[in-house]
């Protein structure tokens, strides 16, 4: 069989930068074939490549037989090339119906737009892919999931050939995953290719047929899935062994450092009780939507709290905004860095100063400048952040640099407690790695951390222990060998018998 | 230096490159230009509007705008006028200090409706100084009754008509007062906004405010603090104005919030909130003044000066709106 896309020798070329040298690799008709890589190894440049987004400096792309020079993102969706990005492109206020005929609008033979016949066609393709979604919902109701589905509702009403998925799963939860991967198996009946982007190894088994590592911008194998292991992939990826990349340690637990009981906001969480120790990292695992990031931004005083009290080290406190949980050397690293961790169009100085200024603050309230430039550097050298210099700009960093300046910005705060929601979202192996080694150097100590994390393997391989959410309750906590993926998913998963 | 790096400081000094030629090209057309005479008429005029600009800056790194500053001046204006009417025999230094309190109390009040609205009531801030600039402007006009406040003493004047240093040339003085005045104000204002805590916590809820409110700081009061200096600012325009004038007109600064707003960005403060500088808003006031002054020495009808003016602005701001895309 003759595969349906093929890229042969493409390089591509920035000014300064070589992102592509001479890759090549095949992509056939109901394959699932995945790109794994480090943050920069050319993923991205792969894509938009393929896409039509860029021009390739060197190469050629060859789709059904023939050479093509796509010059518009535009033509190579009229050729049948599809992509959804990891940014969901879904107008918030428009129906699910108009946000699939978005551009290619059914007419009536007057020129007005068949209202009648978009929504008939788009209920007919969410009928097949068999999701309970109506043509007729305000897409911004939808959450993540409900949303991507619109994406592939759009792919499948432009007959694309060839899907490109970039990242589709990493702002879902385990249950939603499987919802996923039931379309891609459709999209596979239907003879689609479909070309896979994903950090989580994990999800190469379930879905995919063969697997491309690219590194450096070079194409380093194409294996298939079912005669290799994950760790021959790992070390594909990153050109050594890498061993047990989540450094789990044997902690030991220190004195109580936090101690929540009965948190409550209506409507969004109830009788929320945890404890919180010195030298121990604690898990928060379940299903996206059961209200783990609502309970740590009311703990940390960013939203409000209806009910309940909060222990640092045995004192009630009450934190009314977030400066009154930073003075008590609380930080918390959000879900979203590019949206509310960082100021993407500030440098390192800056972001990682920002909480501690008014705390070193020189007569008359003017900024330490020589205090922030020490601390920067302090940490830039501590947590090993890759940049130019300290007045690098964050929005040109990756995105595990991006988060170490972030850890940073609460180590110069000198938080004792840390709340990361959701940590290595979007980065790639080897800097997980390290934020993991910096994680354990945190907690050793005499820090804690508490970690909401979606991803299995992580909160397995992370945490001391484990405390599971259920639709804004806690509906159970795990240690030691009881934290397996069996328990947390049944702890988390909404079943017929799950409310008792 | 290299081609790069010259290049570099030019695009981030393009106000500062484009003031040299208008100076250059205006004084080819026009001997008269770059007399002491002209340069000191120059920076007189500049003074209202850069006092003007300083406040403005902080509202529009903030990500905001306020259009009620006009409307403030005229209100400051005439609530000096009237206080200053109950001290004929005032001096000098009384009279300053009568102009410069009642500058800021009416600029506190005008202030806080407007941060109050914009930062505890969620108000849009160009709906929000649209109607307070509407109100205040009645308000001019109801309180004079639609005529000019007059009848003030000399000692009112001081502050914006007045010159000190006398030389040869100019035995009147050679410095205006007001010019003393608004670099006093300039200076505080960018001090404040470039190397204070709280200058810095404006950047960053203009940058991000999800971010400033994670990482502590409190961006209503931030917010409530910005519009008041920038009223108290606009207020401090307008007492300068009434001085100048000796008297308090109710349609005083008509018109005066946008060329402060174009001078803030053609000295590179964004519109979209996030970066600027107090100092940088100077230049492009000089933009402006220049512009002004200039076209006035050529003898061109007066209202050409807004339609250059509103060209530059245009043009200063697709600059800005390429560069960064170019950054990105």
């Amino acid at each position: 069989m003759e595969p349906i896309l093929q890229v042969k020798n493409i390089s591509k070329e920035f000014p300064g930068v070589k992102a592509l040298t001479d890759v090549s690799a095949d992509f056939y008709a109901g394959e699932v074939h995945t790109l794994v890589g480090e943050n920069g190894a050319g993923k991205s440049t792969l894509i938009k490549v393929m896409s039509g987004v860029y021009t390739p400096t060197a190469g050629t792309v060859v789709f059904e037989g023939e050479d093509i020079a796509f010059s518009s993102p535009g033509q190579a969706i009229d050729a049948g090339i599809a992509v959804i990005h990891q940014e969901l492109s879904i107008a918030k206020d428009l129906t699910v119906a108009e946000n699939v005929w978005l551009g290619r609008e059914i007419k009536k033979k007057c020129g007005l737009l068949d209202k009648a016949r978009m929504n008939k066609e788009t209920q007919d393709i969410l009928d097949f892919m068999k999701v309970h979604l109506k043509a007729v919902t305000i897409a911004g109701t939808l959450n993540a999931a409900g949303q991507q589905m619109i994406e592939i509702a759009k792919v499948i009403s432009q007959n694309a050939k060839v899907v490109i998925m970039d990242e589709p799963t990493s702002s879902l939860s385990e249950h939603e995953i499987g919802a996923l991967f039931e379309q891609v198996h459709i999209l596979k009946e239907k003879n689609v290719a479909i070309i896979y982007i994903t950090h989580r190894l994990k999800e190469l088994t379930e879905i995919c047929e063969r697997v491309t590592v690219l590194r450096d911008g070079r194409k380093v194998d194409t294996m298939t899935v079912a005669a290799v292991t994950e760790q021959d992939i790992v070390a594909s990826m990153v050109g050594r062994e890498m061993g047990d990349y989540y450094h789990k340690h044997q902690h030991t637990r220190g004195k109580e450092m936090i101690r929540v009981e009965n948190l409550t906001r209506q409507g969004v969480f109830e009788n929320i009780s945890f404890t919180a120790y010195a030298g121990e990292i604690l898990g928060f695992s379940g299903l996206v939507g059961a209200g783990r990031t609502e309970v740590m931004e009311a703990l940390f005083g960013a939203t409000k709290l209806d009910d309940g009290r909060i222990y640092l080290e045995g004192e009630e406190v009450k934190f009314h905004f977030p400066k009154a949980a930073i003075v008590r050397n609380v930080g918390l690293v959000t879900e979203d860095r590019r949206r509310t961790g960082l100021l993407l169009a500030k440098n390192i100085v800056e972001n990682i100063s920002l909480p501690s200024l008014p705390f070193h603050k020189k007569k008359l309230g003017f900024v330490d400048r020589k205090w922030e430039k020490e601390t920067a550097g302090k940490y830039m050298e501590k947590l090993k952040v890759k940049a130019p210099g300290m007045n690098t700009v964050l929005s040109t960093l990756s995105g595990g640099n991006q988060q170490k300046v972030i850890l940073g910005k609460w180590m110069a705060a000198d938080s004792k407690i840390l709340i990361l929601d959701e940590p290595t979202r979007g980065i790639d192996v080897n800097a997980r790695s390290e934020f993991y080694t910096l994680m354990n150097e945190f907690v050793e100590n005499g820090g804690a951390i508490i970690m909401i994390s979606s991803e299995m393997p992580e909160v397995i391989g992370v945490s001391d222990r484990v405390i599971v959410m259920r639709e804004g309750r806690i509906s159970g906590e795990l240690t030691d060998d009881e934290i397996n993926e069996q328990r947390i998913i049944s702890l988390a998963s909404i079943t017929s018998d799950a409310d008792e | 230096m290299d081609k790069a790096k010259i290049r570099n400081l030019v695009s981030e000094n393009i106000v500062v490159v484009v003031l040299l030629l208008l100076c250059i090209g205006f004084g080819i057309a026009n001997d008269t230009f770059f007399t002491s005479k002209n340069v000191t008429n120059i920076l007189s005029q500049m003074c209202i509007n850069a006092i003007l600009a300083t406040g403005l800056t902080y509202v529009i790194i903030l990500g905001g705008i306020d259009i009620s500053v006009g409307s403030v001046a005229a209100v400051a204006g005439v609530a000096a006028a009237f206080a200053g009417l109950k001290f004929p025999g005032m001096g000098v230094p009384f009279a300053i200090l009568l102009l410069i309190v009642c500058g800021i109390i009416v600029g506190l009040v005008c202030g806080l409706v407007n941060g109050i609205l914009i930062a505890y009531f969620d108000v849009i801030p160009m709906i929000c100084t649209l109607s307070t600039m509407t109100i205040w402007r009645g308000a001019a006009f109801i309180l004079t009754g639609g005529q000019p406040v007059y009848g003030l003493p000399t000692s009112f004047a001081y502050l914006g008509a007045n010159r000190i240093m006398a030389t040869e040339n100019m035995p009147n003085g050679s410095v205006p007062v007001i010019t003393i005045f608004t670099i006093i104000v300039v200076a505080i204002m960018h001090i404040l906004l470039s190397q204070t805590v709280f200058g810095r916590h404006v950047f960053a809820t203009g940058s991000n405010r999800a971010v400033a409110h994670l990482s502590g700081i409190n961006v209503k009061r931030i917010t409530l603090a910005s519009h008041v200096l920038c009223s108290v600012t606009a207020a401090l325009a307008g007492v300068c104005i009434a001085s100048k004038l000796q008297n308090a007109q109710p349609n005083a600064g008509n018109g005066y919030e946008m060329f402060a707003i174009a001078s803030t960005v053609l000295g590179g403060t964004s519109l979209q909130g996030g970066s600027g500088s107090v100092a940088r808003a100077m230049f492009g006031c000089a933009v402006i003044a220049v512009i002004k002054t200039g076209m006035d020495l050529m003898n061109i009808y007066s209202y050409w000066q807004n339609v250059v003016i509103g060209v530059i602005i245009i043009l200063a701001v697709v600059l800005d709106m390429a560069q960064k895309k170019q950054k990105n």
